[in-house]
């Protein structure tokens, strides 16, 4: 399998007042096609930067990303959106559904942006929420859903592209526990059935046991990686203990 | 307490933009409520010394000074909106904040103080600029004034009375307290767990499309009704005036009730069209006018003061000084042309009452001209008095006093009977007083025609029969020659001569014109004239009204830039997740913009309707019944009255939008300037 992202030396620095805060010291990271890779690591060490990053959602300070062979960091603006447009999907911890759509709508956005029409997507739409199983709140609007269904709505927003790449920050962090399992497997499915390359952060161990491959972070550097997913739950926190993070 | 007050300074300091603009919608409308009174002051001072010359000024001053102040009132009516509004969106912003500072022990009634204290501020900080550039804006207008018309091109010098001082200063912070007090007490209910959970937002508002139902089918029926039967054909005051406010009350209780009914439908039936033109971008921006309809139709309410005040204002002075006050003087002139001497060049605008002291004319002045007219023309010494009981606006609006005989010889001018006739007239005025009213003015005073009205003078009351009553001269009652005595007059103030039909009047001109050139300050001019300078000293009452009014709508821009920026704000986190999404930062000001549009469109849309609405309802309900045209048509008349306003509304129309989308696009690029983490990521920034 070939490389879809890689970083090199990928930094990144806040101001905060007069402190200058390294949220990222040269990271040095591939994920291949179709390989679902966690990110772990305590607060503040930098996971949802580097997920930000991958995306373009934010610039870095230094470094180099690429995304599907195309150099991230030297893309325009509108270059960058049209990528994130049509080959990365996002998932949200706060889910991040538009209050004034329809669950359809909402999951349809991505090709509405791309000029597409409802009418030539319907199908499109109506089997990605099927996927989620939310194919019966298809013209509900998110206040009216609980929110692990307004989760499986972002899930499917990010899928319905059928993007080369799905991200998600912290996705099952807001869930129940049988919501969160839920989710994590149609994260999974959409790996192992469509070959899509996801990349989740979490906390959760249990999500990470979902995964290929989990990376640690702390302090801005990536300190340790296990291979060989999908793990046992306890795998991952024995390596969690074990790198004290 | 100190506490509080140094919280909410802190808050203040926070979001000092969002005051800033609060603050400055208060100051503009309590600068027009000062500058009104320097400017309807500047014009009587140094000139209403004496009596005559208080009757001939102190209408317009009085007038000139409830316009304005009602339109600084207005002003400041549209910024307590604005601050209800701006107030009412931050303390939705902050509520998790004030459950913060609930979880740690602050009271509900702290909290309120906290919140008023703000508002406060904020109000006293408006006032403060109010006052001060009140001064400036008064003086400025009317060096405006002074060097473009030819009628007021002079100011008397005059200082801030301290009783409007007190009044705009009051009115500017009891117009804060009480439009943040809402907002205030709804944040004293906090609960300490808000701190824990954000508001829900559903993102829309309960259906209103039953009472705005109710609504149309109440301005429908209205309309028909007007239409088929018009009251201004047969109404009388003082039930014209009854029937005109219940109306016009009814026509806006409707149009507001209506108005997030209106906000709605709107945004409901461009979603397609708009999703057709400019795809996601047009059907988001279709659907965020649907959202939050309780903000967005306090902000449309500002928008639509202003501009209904110019549509209603514009269409009411034309109604009044082109279709009312001159109706017979232009057809009357036209068919007896007259001239007329006066006492101070009039042509030389205020400038010639400086320095006059006796406002009446020679004595031997008037023997000559009546000697040279004896059987070759009307002679009609004209008499200014104040009669608070005949005054048919306010309580400063001049009468005449006039011979009967001479009245009538003068033709249609001054008189037109609709009820009684000379001859009844003179039978009376022969015996004593007599007067010739406006249907208004005999029906403020509970009377009819031969009915008495007992009149104050200084030397203590006259009984006057009403001898007539019809359209007099510009509105003004005429006391019949009688009140000399009473008011103790023994000049008159305008000698107006009537050339007989059988006579050459150019002849007869040259003569009179070469008697008034032997006596220095007086001037000798053609009635027409006199007729044309009285409408360009309205036209430029219109301006002196559009300047203040364009006031109202520039305290309105703040107000929809304030609130455009809150929005831009809430929705930051939108606007992210749009990005991250894929939406181009242009994609997401498009819907930024077009919502702007169609905010202002919906906002000067209504404006004119309401405006509009309010002139042709005064119109067709009072019709000329109040001025004595029991024949006027009404329709016409209304329709021709509010054209110049609708020219004015359409302005508005086209400019409304281009400002707001401007004021809503900016803010919005700032936000969509910096990467999509910044936009998402970052938690509402206090304004």
């Amino acid at each position: 399998m070939s490389e879809i992202i890689e970083t090199k030396d990928l930094q990144k620095q806040y101001q905060m007042g007069d402190v200058t805060v390294e949220a990222l010291k040269g990271i040095d990271f591939t994920v291949r096609e179709g390989e679902f890779v966690a990110i772990m690591g305590p607060s503040g060490s930098g996971k949802s930067t580097l997920l930000h990053l991958l995306g373009g959602l934010d610039l870095a300070s230094g470094g180099e990303v690429f995304l599907a062979n195309r150099r991230l960091t030297r893309l325009g603006d509108t270059e960058v959106t049209v990528m994130r447009r049509r080959h990365v999907g996002f998932v949200f911890q706060f889910f991040n559904l538009l209050p004034t759509l329809t669950v359809t709508e909402n999951v349809a956005l991505p090709l509405l942006l791309d000029g597409q029409s409802m009418k030539e997507n319907a199908t499109r739409v109506a089997e990605i929420l099927e996927l989620v199983n939310m194919g019966n709140r298809a013209v509900h609007t998110p206040d009216q859903l609980s929110g692990g269904e307004q989760q499986r709505v972002a899930i499917a927003r990010a899928l319905v592209t059928n993007p080369k790449i799905l991200l998600a920050d912290e996705p099952t962090g807001n869930l129940d526990s049988a919501s969160g399992e839920h989710l994590l497997r149609i994260l999974r499915r959409a790996c192992d059935d469509a070959g899509q390359t996801i990349v989740i952060v979490t906390h959760n161990p249990t999500a990470a046991a979902f995964a290929d491959r989990v990376v640690f972070l702390q302090d801005g550097a990536l300190v340790h990686e296990i291979l060989g997913g999908p793990f046992d739950v306890p795998a991952i926190t024995a390596a969690i203990a074990r790198m004290n993070v | 307490m100190r506490s509080i007050a140094h919280l909410a300074l802190r808050e203040l300091r926070r979001s000092w933009v969002r005051n800033l603009y609060a603050a400055l919608a208060i100051g503009v409308g309590i600068a027009t409520i000062i500058a009104s009174d320097l400017i309807s002051r500047g014009i009587t001072e140094e000139i209403a010394d004496s009596a005559e010359g208080q009757a001939i000024t102190a209408f317009m001053s009085e007038q000139l000074d409830v316009g304005l102040t009602a339109i600084g009132l207005v002003i400041t009516v549209g910024a307590g909106f604005l601050i209800f509004n701006a107030f009412a969106m931050s303390t939705t912003q902050r509520r998790e904040d004030f459950g913060r500072m609930r979880a740690v022990g602050m009271t509900r009634h702290q909290l309120l103080l906290m919140v008023l204290f703000e508002a406060i501020l904020t109000g006293i900080a408006g006032t403060a600029f109010g006052l001060a550039t009140g001064i400036g804006l008064g003086r400025g207008l009317m060096f405006i004034v002074t060097t473009t018309s030819d009628v007021f091109n002079r100011f008397g010098e005059v200082s801030l009375s301290p009783d409007r001082l007190l009044f705009a200063a009051a009115v500017g912070l009891a117009t804060t307290v009480i439009a943040a007090l809402l907002p205030a007490m709804r944040a004293s209910q906090t609960p300490p767990v808000a701190a824990m959970k954000a508001a829900s937002s559903t993102g829309r508002s309960p259906n209103r499309y039953r009472i705005a139902g109710g609504c149309t089918v109440l301005i429908v029926a209205m309309w028909i009704v007007l239409i088929i039967d018009p009251p201004g054909r047969w109404i009388l005051p003082p039930w014209s005036s009854y029937l005109t406010i219940a109306l016009i009350a009814l026509w806006l209780l409707c149009l507001g009730l209506s108005l997030p009914a209106i906000v709605g439908l709107t945004g409901a039936c461009l979603r397609r069209p708009l999703s057709a033109i400019l795809h996601l971008p047009g059907r988001l921006a279709a659907d965020n006018l649907r959202r939050a309809r309780g903000r967005v139709t306090f902000t449309l309410l500002t928008l639509i003061i202003g501009v209904a005040m110019i549509v209603g204002i514009t269409g009411f002075l034309g109604f009044w000084f082109e279709e009312l006050f001159f109706r017979t003087s232009e057809r009357s002139l036209k068919e007896s042309p007259g001239m007329g001497f006066f006492p101070l060049e009039i042509d030389a605008g205020l400038q010639a009452y400086e320095d006059v002291v006796d406002f009446t004319l020679p004595d031997d002045l008037i023997d000559e001209v009546e000697a040279a007219a004896e059987g070759r023309a009307a002679v009609v010494p004209a008499y200014f008095v104040l009669a608070p009981e005949l005054s048919f606006m306010g309580e400063f609006y001049f009468s005449f006093v006039l011979g009967p005989q001479s009245m009538q010889q003068a033709g249609e001018l001054f008189f037109t009977f609709t009820y009684g006739d000379w001859a009844h007239a003179l039978e009376i005025t022969d015996k004593g007083c007599g007067l010739f009213l406006t249907p208004t003015v005999a029906q403020k005073n509970d009377a009819w025609l031969y009915d008495t009205i007992a009149i104050q003078t200084h030397l203590g009351h006259l009984d006057c029969t009403i001898a007539g009553i019809g359209p007099t001269f510009v509105g003004a009652s005429i006391i019949s020659d009688a009140g000399l005595s009473a008011f103790e007059l023994s000049a008159p103030v305008m000698l107006s001569i009537f050339p007989f039909e059988s006579e050459g009047s150019a002849g007869v001109l040259a003569e009179f014109a070469a008697i008034a050139d032997r006596y220095p300050g007086i001037w000798f001019a053609d009635l027409t004239v006199v007729y044309e300078m009285q409408l360009e000293a309205m036209g430029t009452v219109r301006t002196m009204m559009s300047g203040m009014l364009f006031l109202a709508i520039l305290s309105a821009t703040l107000g929809v830039i304030n609130t455009a920026l809150i929005s831009v704000s809430e929705r930051r986190r939108e606007y992210g997740v749009l990005r991250a999404t894929g939406a181009s930062r242009r994609q997401v000001s498009t819907i930024v913009i077009v919502e702007g549009l169609l905010f202002g469109l919906i906002g000067a849309g209504v404006g004119i309707l309401v405006g509009a609405g309010v002139v042709v309802i005064y119109i067709v309900i009072t019709g000329g019944s109040a001025f004595g045209y029991p024949d006027f048509p009404v329709w016409e008349v209304a329709l021709g009255s509010i054209q110049p306003a609708l020219a004015r509304g359409i302005i508005a129309l086209a400019a409304s939008p281009l400002l707001i989308a401007l004021a809503a696009w900016l803010p919005t690029r700032a936000t969509v300037q910096g990467s999509v983490i910044e936009t998402i990521g970052r938690r509402e920034t206090p304004l």
